[in-house]
């Protein structure tokens, strides 16, 4: 069925263009058609302009790997956080994915390193606890006797039981604790699902 | 279904993957209509009101629109969210190799009432299953649960095992209980317990040669050889039970409990392999679990 959509499309692009939109369809939350308006826009830009993001692209996938340390992205062996000596060497901030760390970092509010997971534990994905780098985690907060450590993890059903997981494993090394989770800043009470108004009933505190 | 716009059900998530920018697409097993998959518009936008309600496991009333390629839900109602299931790495473990076993025999838009409710009422057991705080005991209780989930969600099926008789001579099993050395055979191929002796019949056997082939399992990519394997009088009882309806055997009288209830998990797991195509991933988590929970690793 694959073989008969390629063998039309290559009926009505030329080649060259008709691989270009397989590759383009390959990336997340790219469709035929989308994929069709990037491959054609790229045809019309400059030569110069297209070597520079096909260079981009190899140079991306060559030099950035993983921190030693937080296993953030990075290019350098140690990442930009991790090598910062104002930054708060005595509290690690666990999150998911770099992705968060990023969204995290945006606040401006924590001064602290980190440690990304690689994922959340998710037994129906084949995703266990062997697969995260949870190990070098509990290694670490015990190499470098961590003051605390922030689980910032997402409040789906496996980003729970990962934070479950970690808390347990962590405890008997470091204060352990977790981002709050509830209403979003403006939401209004009314529109708030349940599980997310049982969550924040859960984690109410004391007004200071 | 009706051909109206919009439908109603009521509906276990059991699966759930991004989706855009911002959505996600469900895999929803519903009362009325079977497995249904439909788009959560914005559900992961902090924001969003039905982003608690996609969770996994939450049960929801949904008004759910169709469309040309998918479904989008419009509007979620909680029912119940099986919360305490995140309490315990065990129970997550439980509860989504149990909802693997139900998306493997959920059919898409035909109705499937006994699958719903027995998933439910599995999960709402599980949930609120009291266990103690040592891993190795809290899997004592745990591995039971499991078994009996396995055993309902294939009896749900139509494929639980026979093990009354041989489902090769269909001559009946009678254990020899004053014999440790007792054994009798257990084939997914067959369809559950072989008497021995009929090994040794070579038409049984070339018959059987024909029904075992070394399955690849699509969603795990492991070949899996489904060879007959031998049960003793203990294991023969607790498969028994499980299927009989009736509570888990006499775990007292077990020497080792642990191993004895990993082994029949191992076997039921290679059973619903082999009658539903498909490998069981959470099954790889629950082996790292329970080998961690036995020799937990050392620091560093």
């Amino acid at each position: 069925m694959l073989y008969a959509a390629q063998r039309r499309r290559c009926a009505v692009y030329t080649r060259p263009l008709a691989r270009l939109i397989e590759q383009l369809q390959r990336l997340p939350g790219i469709g035929p058609k989308s994929a069709q308006r990037l491959a054609l826009y790229l045809l019309n830009r400059p030569e110069a302009e297209i070597q520079t993001l096909a260079q981009a692209l190899l140079d991306a996938k060559q030099q950035v790997g993983h921190c030693q340390v937080c296993y953030h992205l990075s290019a350098e062996p140690v990442c930009e956080v991790c090598s910062n000596p104002n930054r708060d060497q005595q509290t690690i901030c666990v999150v998911a994915d770099s992705r968060d760390l990023i969204a995290i970092e945006r606040t401006r509010e924590y001064r602290g390193r980190y440690h990304v997971l690689g994922g959340v534990i998710s037994p129906m994905d084949g995703i266990g606890p062997e697969s995260l780098t949870i190990q070098p985690l509990v290694q670490r907060v015990h190499r470098e006797k961590t003051h605390e450590v922030i689980l910032a993890i997402g409040p789906s059903i496996e980003g729970e039981t990962t934070t479950l997981y970690l808390s347990q494993l962590l405890k008997p090394f470091t204060k352990v604790t977790r981002i709050a989770f509830g209403l979003p800043v403006g939401g209004e009470l009314e529109y708030a699902d349940e599980v997310t108004l049982a969550k924040a009933l859960e984690g109410r505190r004391e007004v200071e | 279904m009706n051909h109206s716009r919009t439908y109603q059900a009521t509906g276990i998530n059991l699966k759930g993957v991004p989706l855009g920018e911002s959505d996600l697409l469900l895999t929803i097993l519903t009362l009325e209509f079977g497995l249904i998959r439909a788009v959560a518009p914005g559900a992961r936008k902090p924001k969003s009101k039905i982003g608690g309600r996609s969770n996994l496991f939450v049960v929801n009333e949904l008004l759910v629109g169709r469309g040309r390629s998918l479904d989008r839900i419009a509007q979620a109602q909680s029912i119940t969210a099986y919360a305490g299931l995140t309490r315990d790495l065990g129970k997550l473990i439980t509860a989504q190799y149990w909802a693997e076993l139900a998306l493997a025999q959920a059919l898409d838009g035909h109705p499937q009432p006994d699958l719903f409710t027995t998933l439910n009422e599995d999960l709402h057991g599980l949930e609120a299953l009291p266990l103690p705080s040592d891993r190795v005991a809290a899997l004592g209780q745990l591995l039971p649960i499991l078994c009996a989930g396995i055993g309902r969600l294939l009896a749900v099926a139509g494929v639980a095992p026979q093990l009354g008789q041989c489902n090769l001579t269909e001559h009946p099993i009678a254990p020899d209980w004053t014999d440790p050395h007792w054994r009798v055979g257990f084939s997914a191929a067959a369809g559950g317990a072989i008497d021995l002796a009929a090994l040794d019949n070579p038409e049984a056997m070339a018959w059987l040669a024909a029904r075992q082939p070394t399955k690849v399992l699509p969603s795990s990519g492991v070949s899996v050889k489904f060879s007959p394997l031998r049960l003793t009088a203990t294991e023969w009882q607790s498969l028994n039970d499980l299927f009989a309806a009736s509570p888990p055997g006499d775990r007292a009288t077990l020497a080792d409990p642990l191993r004895h209830w990993q082994r029949l998990e191992r076997l039921l797991r290679h059973y619903a392999q082999y009658h539903f195509g498909q490998g069981i991933r959470s099954a790889k988590s629950l082996e790292t679990y329970l080998n961690t929970a036995l020799a937990p690793p050392a620091l560093v």
